[in-house]
């Protein structure tokens, strides 16, 4: 049985195989060739079929080659196959490749450099901007929003809305709800807060998301056990719960309560923002005033579409069964698409920076390339005239460039492996967690890399063909030398090349100067604090056990009274908040006794202090003084900007009140205003300082915007070197309370730099892109002007001989380096005027119009361009008159 | 240059032969056979010793088909199969067999000469095969 599908498969094959051979051959003897094996397979053994196989692949080769008998070789050679041919062009391509290992060794250093940074900041765009949404069908996802019966949004649905939209299927095929929150996590080596959010059961389905372990919610878990069963993260699964395989089912302890795990979610799912770990059900009627409210639209329906079913559905309700709160919804339409607007144009931004480099560089290569053709120019002018045909040629030139492109490209793209790592990690975390794939060079990123660098090469290699093709042979014998090879119009394409790549170079120097310009104003800002030394350390309350302020406090107190007693420590402060994390953030209006402050509420920072807080942070109290520990509770301090607010330099010695409805409180101290949210977010100075005792009285709305479970309280302290206390004086915590999580522990500059590390991001790429195109630019310069001092040499050497000076040689060289300069310089400040609009949502109180940026970038270039100028110029010096007086 | 036309034959006796060509021309000498039947007959003639393939043949076959050396013949005697072809030699390629056996008759009288084929003893029998 086993031998007639032997020979049948290899029957097959080998008809494959004849099919390999060359038409005429195929026309004359295929068939039969074919007929005999066939005849032949059936009794041949297994080792004769694999032989017959194997000769008749050596025979494709062998088929194709001349007679040996017969001596024409050219016109056989014009029939060959194709494909042959070309693997003769690569060969030929490749060996001259080899004559300039200088030049093609440039040439793939610059595209590869270009490439590797290409392809790292595409695969942070493919992964932040291009991977589609993780749910299914993300466009009809949307978030409802209530309206107010005065016609006001606000977030989230009460439960009776909730209730009865769900029940409207014309417009919704689902109706979820969620709430943010946070989690009391215990068991494990510390304990922790973790962010969470509370669900609806049907919400996962209604994303189209499935878990990679486990379920996801029924409808039953939200009544039945109410915050007794968690869907965890991949990321929580990965590093709180070992990976564990057989983790569902197993309890985990939430809030002092066990919850069992009945899901992991997969990896890089995040719901509703970028930092939930757990998922717990959420009961919408259970005495919840509202919820976030997402809504899967049905299918067909378009936004307008459904707002107008919204409408007509309301009104009928509204007649039907009428309620104060109204039944009105409104529809967001960009709750899901992606990463917020800042990160999606500082991404862009570098990745538009990315491209420009890779145009510089182009340009250099082609520019390489150029003089290299320009050589070849009688090379291939000779060869044209032999009769080889221009297809050929050009042929030969893409083999060249797809060569250079593959090389460039390998060597990008390793690059970008090695570098990828790097810059993910400078990369700000909003950034990353906004990713729904792996950053890495994935198969993507490689296709994306080698299209790029083959493209590039070969469009780079191809415009020296033309003119060859255009006009050949006239001066190719003439004897004529590199003197008549370039043509003022080739010379003028080369300079506008070069003119190209300084205007790029100055877009990118002007982008990078702003930014540095922006990040130095943003580090010259005036903090109104001194972060040196000083470690924050979070701690996360549990507001069940410490449901007063008082008994946070009192804790709180007896743990600063044991950290002061440790050696080292220089002062130690406690707080409900500490910069760039306000204790909270509330809406009012404030009123002195003069009347109110302002016409509007305004937001206010809030911060629950100890008397050394304004020491431990250095905070100045211009006027007044700091809170003492006999102060009474209505005693505060208040910033600067709120006495401001209040038309006066300082309110100490007045009172002051947040609403009308609010107590009145007693200014003992005006302090200078503090950053109290970080270095960007205006809005922080308004802040008061209240003693721990004021509880949360004096502020009638204050509503805490996100329910947690934990309350943040801090702990700063300042010491010689406060990093090595941070171990010591958690341990000083636990024996307060073994329960309490310490949240995080950073010195206070850091938590300060971390504001801004988008804009180190930003601002350390463009430097580095704008020296690399600066480098590449000045490169070009000095080609240019170095090819053209050993082209002009016999007329530099006639002037010489005629009687110019050096300053006229000088002046020769230099004047066209500053020319070619001076055009690019302009191409690109009219080109970076256009562009640097696009900057000016990431700069920080700089114009993206600065006139000094422009200035300094332009006489930066031109000093390079001088500099580059410099050995092209020295060359032209020593040209000896006698040398070129003799060869002409 | 001009292109030798397949009906033209190539002067034959000018190139040696390369061994296959050889058997090749010699297994149908004696007569037409098919591309398998020359397979066979040069398998069984040289003992084994040439391992002859399909597809080293055919590119022998439409080598000399170029020369002018062989023709195929009209017709299937058989009548069995239509694609199979038979091969004939013609004079062009009679001649370019005979020049190649003669050179290797003279080369053979060569080696006898210089003794190759055997002691000097001994170096007459060898001659008369």
């Amino acid at each position: 049985m086993k031998r007639p599908i032997a020979a049948a498969a290899a029957i097959r094959l080998y008809a494959l195989i004849t099919r390999l051979y060359p038409a005429a051959f195929r026309e004359r003897c295929g068939r039969d060739m074919l007929r005999t094996f066939e005849e032949l397979a059936p009794r041949a053994t297994a080792g004769r079929l694999a032989a017959e196989l194997f000769d008749a692949i050596r025979c494709v080769r062998t088929s194709r080659r001349p007679d040996p008998a017969t001596r024409q070789t050219r016109t056989t050679a014009a029939r060959e196959h194709v494909l042959v041919a070309m693997a003769q062009d690569a060969r030929y391509a490749l060996r001259r490749l080899r004559t300039q290992p200088a030049l093609v060794g440039f040439t793939i250093l610059t595209l590869g450099f270009a490439i590797a940074a290409s392809a790292s900041l595409f695969s942070i765009v493919d992964a932040v901007l291009l991977r589609p949404s993780p749910f299914s069908e993300a466009d009809r996802l949307v978030n409802a929003m209530s309206v107010t019966p005065r016609g006001g949004i606000s977030p989230g649905l009460s439960a009776i809305k909730l209730k009865q939209w769900r029940n409207e299927t014309s417009v919704f095929e689902a109706v979820e709800a969620y709430v943010a929150t946070t989690a009391l996590a215990t068991g494990g080596p510390e304990p922790e807060e973790v962010r969470a959010a509370e669900i609806s059961p049907g919400l996962l389905r209604t994303l189209g998301v499935a878990p990679r372990l486990g379920r996801l919610f029924h409808d039953d878990d939200a009544p039945a056990g109410q915050n007794q069963v968690v869907i965890v993260s991949e990321h929580y699964w990965r590093t709180r719960l070992g990976e564990a395989s057989d983790v569902i089912g197993r309890a985990i302890t939430l809030n002092g309560q066990p919850h069992t795990v009945l899901g992991v979610m997969p990896k890089r799912f995040h719901f509703p923002t970028l930092r939930e770990e757990l998922w717990l059900p959420l009961n919408p009627g259970a005495g919840r005033g509202s919820a976030f409210t997402l809504v899967r639209l049905r299918e067909g329906l378009t936004i307008e579409a459904a707002r107008a079913r919204i409408a007509a559905i309301t009104a009928r309700l509204a007649a039907e069964q009428p309620t104060p709160g109204g039944w009105a919804i409104a529809l967001d339409s960009h709750a899901f698409d992606g990463p917020d607007e800042k990160t999606r144009s500082a991404v862009l931004v570098l990745f538009g920076a990315v491209g420009l480099v890779l145009l510089v560089a182009g340009a250099n290569v082609a520019n390489l390339l150029l003089t290299r053709a320009i050589d070849r120019h009688r090379e291939f002018s000779i060869r044209l005239m032999l009769g080889a045909s221009r297809a050929r040629l050009v042929r030969e030139l893409l083999i060249e460039g797809l060569a250079l492109g593959v090389a460039a490209g390998s060597l990008g793209l390793l690059a970008a492996h090695w570098s990828v790592g790097t810059l993910v990690r400078l990369a700000p975390d909003d950034l990353l967690l906004a990713t729904t794939t792996d950053i890495g060079v994935d198969g993507r990123v490689i296709a994306f890399g080698f299209a790029l660098s083959i493209a590039t090469a070969v469009l780079c290699n191809l415009p020296p063909a033309f003119r060859t093709m255009r006009a050949p042979g006239r001066d190719a014998i003439s004897g004529r030398t590199r003197t008549a090879a370039t043509t003022p119009a080739q010379r003028r394409f080369r300079s506008a090349l070069v003119m190209c790549e300084i205007a790029l170079a100055v877009v990118l120097l002007v982008g990078a100067a702003l930014m540095m310009r922006s990040f130095a104003r943003l580090n010259a800002i005036d903090i109104g604090f001194n972060p040196d030394r000083v470690v924050v350390m979070t701690i996360g309350m549990d507001t069940e056990r410490y449901g007063t302020e008082e008994a946070r406090f009192a804790l709180l107190r007896g743990i600063a009274a044991d950290v002061r007693q440790l050696p080292g420590i220089e002062e130690v402060a406690i707080a409900s908040g500490a910069p760039p994390a306000p204790g909270s953030l509330s809406f009012g209006a404030i009123e002195t006794p003069a009347g109110p402050c302002g016409a509007d509420e305004t937001g206010i920072v809030s911060n629950l202090v100890s008397p050394s807080y304004f020491r431990v942070l250095g905070i100045a109290i211009p006027d007044g003084r700091p809170l003492r520990a006999d102060d009474p509770p209505d005693a505060v301090v208040v910033s600067q900007s709120i006495a401001r607010r209040c038309g006066v330099e300082s309110l100490t010695g007045s009172r002051l009140r947040l609403g009308p409805n609010a107590a009145w409180l007693s200014v003992v101290g005006t302090a200078a205003d503090v950053r109290t949210m970080g270095l960007t977010s205006d809005g922080g100075e308004m802040a008061i300082y209240l003693a721990w005792n004021a509880g949360t009285a004096p502020f009638p709305n204050f509503a805490t915007m996100l329910p947690r479970r934990v309350a943040p309280r801090r702990v700063l302290f300042r010491a010689a070197s406060p990093a090595s206390h941070i171990d010591e004086i958690k341990r000083v915590i636990w024996r307060h309370d073994a329960g309490q999580p310490v949240l995080s522990a950073v010195p206070a500059t850091e938590l300060m730099a971390d504001t801004i590390r988008r804009e180190r991001f930003l601002l350390t790429l463009m430097t580095l892109f704008s020296s690399v195109a600066l480098a590449l630019a000045s490169a070009g310069i000095f080609g240019v002007l170095a090819y053209a001092v050993a082209q002009r040499a016999n007329e530099i050497g006639i002037r010489v001989a005629l009687g110019a000076s050096s300053a006229h040689v000088i002046r020769l060289v230099v004047g066209h380096g500053l020319a070619v300069a001076s055009a690019g310089v302009a191409a690109g400040i009219a080109a970076a005027l256009a562009f640097s609009r696009v900057l000016a949502g990431l700069l920080y109180e700089v114009e993206p119009r600065d006139p000094l940026v422009f200035v300094t970038m332009s006489l930066l270039v031109f000093g390079v361009a001088l500099a580059a100028s410099w050995i092209p110029t020295l060359r032209a010096l020593k040209v000896d008159p006698a040398t070129s007086l003799r060869v002409d | 240059m001009r292109r030798p036309a397949d009906h033209e034959a190539m002067p034959a006796g000018d190139v040696p032969l390369t061994a296959i060509e050889f058997h090749v021309l010699l297994s149908i000498s004696d007569g037409d056979r098919h591309g398998y039947a020359i397979l066979q007959e040069v398998t069984e003639r040289t003992g084994d010793q040439l391992r002859l393939r399909t597809g080293t043949l055919y590119t022998v076959i439409k080598r000399m088909l170029d020369r002018g050396w062989i023709a195929e013949t009209d017709g299937t005697p058989d009548g069995s199969d239509e694609r199979r072809r038979y091969y004939r030699l013609t004079p062009a390629g009679r001649l370019a067999v005979r020049a190649e056996a003669r050179r290797l008759q003279d080369l053979v009288a060569v080696a006898h000469e210089k003794h190759v084929l055997g002691r000097r003893s001994k170096p007459a029998p060898e001659r008369g095969r």
